[in-house]
């Protein structure tokens, strides 16, 4: 059996009485790039955190390339945290705040300088070692973080959704460069995002989270055509659930005024684009909620049936 | 710095605790004691008696209602200068300017403006001189009234920088963006302020508050310069009851002190408890630094004149008045001057000296027992949530709030037993009981500020508590340390009785040689003393600046 | 939870042990005083004699600093050192001490007299009797008068000795007032016709009190029966009614028509000094002689007393219960009663005030020097002060009219 590089096993988290985190097992392989989805509020920060050892779990056990990591102090995990926003230390300029890591490694001064222009060359910062976080842009920011965090080569990195402060197009672009990088340092990546099409863009496989629990973690191929429940199958907006078998979006078609067995569903909302129309389609008597093409355009508010086919 | 890398706030905040306690605790129940005369009968009918008398009850309502007014009236002014000034002030030296009232006793600042507004003051004399009026008693009596203006203008005078001090950090961190917000959903400036700025601004303004209410109802050199006869403030007649000839009257002023101790603790501790749930968000922003944009800058370079003139004015009459001989009223210019105040101060010779070194000393390591007792317990207090906060910070905040004399009979017992009275380690150790809380408060908002995500960015790019402190955490407190240098040192210089009891004279601080001359008659004598007084702290503020440069070489901006 | 137990006992035993003072220092006292006073003086060599007293006035450091001490070191190779404080500051601390059975403390001479002593002798804060051991004491103090006696009406009973004399005396200003008044009489007739021009410290002042306490003097027809009566409640009413009449007859015509008083002698003094008043008063006799020469007194500043009486008093030197060094205070104080610093204290160069040893029994060398000092032209002549001397009573008497005053005359409307 393949050796996982990171192990997760019956992690378990309360705050107040609540509990916010209750994870049997999750696994991950080296250089892998895990996504993180679920509902607000369903504990994925907290998984990172705890991977982090910024909080303390409950109970359970974090492994980390065979090194058990429940007594190890945060400083000392080979692992490197990322938030939303870019926080760069705000009184030091930006070759301080990459150098950062390397300077509590206690790397001489000349190295980790030089190492840090190197690595802001990587990252397409060259030429702003001087300037302070306030005078830079957002997805400079962005990038002056990443660099701040590889520097120290971490084993894993946690990403809390680190492209949400940017804009779609930025953010695409940020996120197809970081991936690329993040996959030829060969690097062990969690990934928490809201955004469910970056986190199939960015993951190797995509971890869905519900309250706490882990539901299901696969590759999103996988997921979109066999979602272990109906939950799992809604989130993802995916497909549908009928009497216990999940019909996915790719098998299922629409019509209009069709007398046809199928469920009926109200157009929500349309949009064109690549040369289709879509129609977003909430069913009726269920939550789900799915996007299908068609090739004539249909108008919102109007009734349809949906079926297999 | 092993505290520090603790994240229990108990750990963190336990040696500020313990040592409130210690120096409190003691003395607040010999105190009690004392009211109730506990070495004979014990008894409550000191407390009868003081309802029951006219002219008690009369006193305190004149002294709630002078501090009340001299509160609120120094809160909005402070307000309105910060919200108009704060671009200009965050620079050091603009700052120091607002600040300099500060570093002259509260009485000398009194003295000054007396010297200034009294109905034979100079402006009074400037006036006759100018034929404007006639008699000195055409001038308006704004000294020794019975409403207490003098008192309150003094007060006020004085407590404005303070709340600059307190309200600046504050504003420094508010972001524009969440103004131009307001401004666009239609918002007018009341709305600005009402719901961009109140909800920082409040806290700190409700505590600035209780500590500017509880020090003006209890001090007592004030009133005891400026007040009238009658009606007198309830600290004068407690001192009068605590140093008076008759000691029987001591319980008395245990009694009236203990009561309105009791009074401030409670409402500052139920304030607490109502208004803790807001703070905590403020220490979870990201603590990014934000552009600085006056409002209307029009305004603000007038405002800002005038401040400056407010500081200036009576240092300059300080200045003149140390080297006026005699300066007969109605004439424009002094008919001689001399330098003879300045020989009185300066010919003390070795005691001279002896008193800078001593002064510099304890200030010194006071500001650093200050420093080590007060980071950990203002991050604590920053940045966590736990059972008893608030009790923890009324505890922190209540040595500024009960006079010293209530404690300073059991505090004098324990440091007696300590073998710690008469010699410096228990003065060093007794200053911190008022200057501590002022360092928790400023930290605490320094820490607020930076936030504390930082510290799980730095933690987990491999920082240790240490390097946590050093390079993430410190250089961006240097503006609080600043304030505290800044406050330490005044308050500690400033501290008489205090000293004089503990020190028993063996500590012969510049307070200890310098404070009986003002019992002089001779203007020249004190107005030197004042000046020679006020350039301490400021020469301290000065060196400590040096030192944070050559420790942190580079700083934002 | 151990921290806090231990913090609690601590307390306690704090609480209890401050209950308990011991009595050793009793024995060891009398073991001083049984050494003959060659004893004493050998015993001091080397030691540093800690004063405290009132720091308030230039002239008088100096003496102590310039004069007293430096000689104190070369004849007797004791440091003095002056350490400013008010009475009542230092014996909080030395009451507290007390209270904590600190059997050795750091004070060797206190400055007092009055309620201060009466607190400080009443408390058990004093070490002594020690005058008599004294050999200045003995040869140049006329230890039968009044006013070494008692002070203020408590019995001094050796435990302090006479520093000096002073005498309660009015300053004025000759240019704006040619004929001062002679009597209250008068004084109230003047203070009507110069609305604003005069006025008296609070009595919760030392020297308002004086003032009221000499308008009590008159009040009550004759000082000896105040002394002969003690203190007494209802003497104290029955004989004030003529007093707080006087002084609401005249308040209309105070300083800011009596609505508020200076609240000490030194806004007096400085209402004199800028001309807000023409008079202005206290105790020492040539009290006016160095503030007109620093020009905070206008030069042409002349005093008078009133014919019905000028109280006077001495003030003392003593020596806590505590002193780790009572030889030395002893040797130190002796000193300070010799005729040479007393003469040199005389002159107001340095401080001004008159000796407390008896002029009779000087040498003659000295009596002749005594003669030759010019005390300046504001103070009275001797002869004038001594015809008009009047002694202090109880010092409960200080305390019943600062007390009432507020309710007779302040609060009258």
């Amino acid at each position: 059996m393949e050796s996982h590089f990171i192990e997760l096993s019956d992690i378990r988290k309360v705050y107040k009485d609540k509990e916010v985190l209750n994870v049997n097992q999750l696994s991950v392989k080296r250089g892998e790039i895990i996504s993180v989805v679920g509902p607000s509020g369903t504990g994925k920060s907290t998984l990172l955190r705890l991977i982090a050892g910024l909080e303390k779990t409950d109970t359970g056990e974090i492994k980390i390339d065979g090194e058990y990591l429940t007594n190890v102090p945060p400083q000392q995990r080979p692992v490197v945290y990322m938030f939303q926003e870019s926080l760069l230390f705000p009184h030091m300029n930006v070759l301080e705040n990459v150098a950062f890591g390397l300077k509590m490694a206690k790397v001489s001064k000349n190295k980790r300088y030089d190492k840090s222009k190197e690595m802001m060359k990587r990252v397409g910062l060259e030429g702003l070692e001087s300037r302070f976080p306030h005078e830079i842009s957002g997805g400079q920011k962005q990038r002056a973080a990443l660099a701040r965090s590889l520097i120290v080569h971490p084993k894993v990195l946690l990403l809390d959704e680190p492209f949400s402060s940017l804009d779609t197009e930025l953010r695409k672009e940020t996120r197809r460069w970081i991936k690329h990088l993040l996959k030829s340092e060969n690097i062990t990546v969690l990934f928490v995002t809201h955004d469910l099409e970056e986190a199939m863009a960015f993951g190797d496989r995509v971890a869905v989270l519900n309250e706490g629990k882990l539901e299901q973690l696969d590759s999103p191929h996988v997921l979109y055509e066999s979602p272990v429940n109906s939950f799992v199958a809604s989130f993802l907006q995916g497909g549908i659930w009928t009497k216990e078998r999940f019909i996915p979006v790719s098998c299922l078609k629409m019509g209009r005024n069709d007398d046809r067995n199928g469920k009926s569903a109200e157009v929500i909302e349309t949009y064109y684009q690549d040369g289709k129309f879509h129609s977003v389609l909430s069913i009726e008597h269920s939550e789900a909620v799915i996007t299908l093409t068609t090739e004539e355009k249909v108008n919102v508010g109007e009734r349809v049936k949906v079926y297999e086919g | 710095m092993k505290w520090f890398r603790t994240s229990n706030p108990y750990v963190l905040l336990a040696p500020a605790v313990l040592i409130t306690i210690l120096l409190l605790g003691y003395g607040i129940v010999m105190a009690f004691l004392e009211s109730i005369k506990y070495y004979n009968q014990p008894t409550l009918s000191v407390y009868r008696e003081l309802f029951s008398d006219e002219i008690f009850i009369t006193s305190i309502l004149y002294s709630l209602r002078i501090a009340f007014i001299s509160t609120i009236l120094s809160i909005l002014i402070g307000l309105i200068i910060v919200r108009s000034l704060y671009p200009i002030l965050k620079d050091k030296f603009p700052k120091l300017i607002a600040w300099m009232p500060m570093v002259f006793p509260h009485f000398i600042w009194g003295y000054m403006l007396f010297l200034l507004f009294s109905q034979t003051g100079y402006i009074s004399s400037f006036l006759n001189g100018m034929g404007l009026i006639k008699l000195p008693n055409e001038f308006p009596v704004l000294f020794k009234d019975s409403f207490g203006i003098g008192i309150i203008i003094t007060y006020v005078w004085k407590e404005v920088p303070f709340v600059i001090l307190m309200l600046l950090p504050v504003y420094e961190q508010l972001s524009n963006a969440q103004r131009e917000l307001v401004y666009t959903l239609g918002g007018r400036r009341w709305d600005v302020f009402w719901h961009v700025e109140r909800p920082y601004v409040f806290p700190v303004m409700l505590e600035t508050f209780f500590i500017i209410f509880a020090f003006v109802v209890s001090a007592y050199e004030v009133p005891a310069l400026l007040g009238a006869t009658y009606p007198k403030m309830i600290p004068v007649i407690s001192y009068e009851w605590f140093f008076g000839s008759d000691w029987t009257k001591q319980p008395y002023a245990f009694a009236a002190m203990f009561l309105l101790t009791i009074f401030i603790v409670l409402i500052v501790f139920l304030t607490y408890v109502f208004t803790r749930k807001g703070r905590i968000h403020l220490s979870q922003s990201s603590g990014s630094f934000h552009d600085l944009k006056a409002e209307n800058s029009k305004y603000s370079r007038v405002l800002f004149f005038t401040m400056l003139g407010m500081t200036f004015l009576p240092i300059f009459i300080l200045v003149l008045t140390s080297l006026v001989q005699r300066w007969g009223y109605g004439e424009l210019f002094p008919s001689s001057f001399t330098t003879r105040g300045w020989y009185e101060m300066l010919w003390h010779g070795s005691k001279f000296t002896e008193a800078i070194y001593t002064s510099l000393g304890i200030s010194l390591l006071v500001l650093l027992l200050n420093l080590l007792i007060g980071l950990p317990a203002a991050k604590g207090l920053a940045f966590h949530i736990f059972q008893g906060k608030s009790v923890v910070e009324t505890l922190l905040l209540s040595p500024i709030l009960i006079p010293s004399i209530v404690i300073a009979l059991g505090v004098h017992l324990t440091f007696i037993k300590l073998g710690i009275a008469n010699h410096w380690t228990g003065v060093v150790i007794v200053h911190l009981l008022p200057t501590l809380p002022y360092t928790i408060k400023v930290l605490r908002a320094g820490f607020e500020r930076i936030g504390k995500r930082q510290e799980e960015i730095a933690v987990s790019l491999g920082a240790g508590a240490w390097g946590i402190f050093r390079n993430v955490y410190l250089p961006q407190l240097i503006p609080s340390i600043r304030s505290v240098v800044f406050l330490v040192t005044v308050i500690s210089l400033g501290q008489y009785f205090l000293t004089a009891l503990i020190g028993g004279g063996e500590v012969n601080t510049m307070a200890i040689l310098f404070f009986p001359y003002f019992q002089t008659t001779n203007d020249a004598v004190i107005a030197s003393f004042s000046i020679l007084f006020a350039m301490i702290p400021i020469a301290v503020w000065l060196l400590i600046e040096g030192v944070l440069r050559l420790l942190i070489p580079k700083q934002p901006r | 939870m151990k921290k806090m137990r231990l913090l609690v006992w601590i307390m306690l035993y704090l609480f209890v042990s401050a209950c308990s003072p011991s009595t050793d220092a009793a024995k060891e006292s009398k073991a001083i005083l049984k050494k003959d006073w060659r004893e004493i003086e050998e015993t001091t060599k080397n030691k540093t004699v800690r004063m405290y007293m009132w720091g308030g006035d230039t002239g008088i450091n100096r003496y102590m600093d310039d004069w007293v001490a430096p000689r104190l070191k070369k004849e007797y190779n004791i440091a003095l050192k002056r350490v400013p404080m008010d009475a009542p500051e230092f014996l909080k601390k030395l009451s507290n001490e007390k209270r904590a059975g600190k059997d050795e403390g750091n004070m060797d001479i206190i400055w007092i007299n009055g309620e201060n002593f009466k607190n400080a002798k009443n408390n058990g804060l004093l070490f002594g009797p020690f005058v008599n051991k004294l050999p200045n004491y003995k040869k140049y103090v006329d230890a039968e008068s009044l006013d070494i006696q008692y002070d203020f009406g408590t019995k001094t009973e050796g435990l302090e000795a006479p520093w000096g004399k002073v005498q309660f005396v009015y300053q004025y200003d000759e240019e704006k007032v040619p004929n001062p008044p002679q009597s209250f009489e008068e004084l109230a007739q003047w203070v009507k016709e110069n609305p604003g021009k005069f006025t008296y410290p609070d009595p919760a002042d030392f020297t308002g009190n004086a003032f009221v306490r000499q308008l009590f003097y008159e009040s009550s027809g004759n000082v000896k029966n105040i002394l002969d009566n003690g203190y007494e409640e209802d003497f104290a009413q029955k004989n004030s009614v003529k007093m707080w009449d006087y002084l609401n007859e005249i308040k209309p015509y105070l300083w800011r028509e009596g609505k508020t008083y200076p609240n000490n002698l030194t806004e007096l003094d400085r209402l004199y000094s800028k001309g807000e008043v023409y008079m202005t008063m206290g105790y020492n006799e040539a009290r006016a002689e160095k503030l007109m020469k620093q020009s905070v007194f206008p030069a042409t500043t002349r005093s008078f007393v009133m014919k019905s009486g000028s109280l006077g008093n001495a003030h003392f030197l003593a020596i806590p219960f505590n002193s780790p060094n009572k030889e030395g205070a002893m040797t130190a104080i002796n000193f300070m009663l010799s005729p040479e610093a007393q003469l040199t204290k005389l002159d107001s160069e340095f401080w001004g005030e008159n000796m407390s040893l008896d002029p009779a029994r000087l040498s003659a060398a000295d009596q002749k020097k005594l003669q030759t000092i010019k005390r300046g032209e504001s103070v009275l002549p001797a002869e004038t002060l001594k015809k008009y001397l009047q002694p202090e009573i109880d010092s409960e008497y200080v305390a019943w009219l600062k007390e009432n005053w507020v309710n007779e005359v302040v609060q009258n409307k």
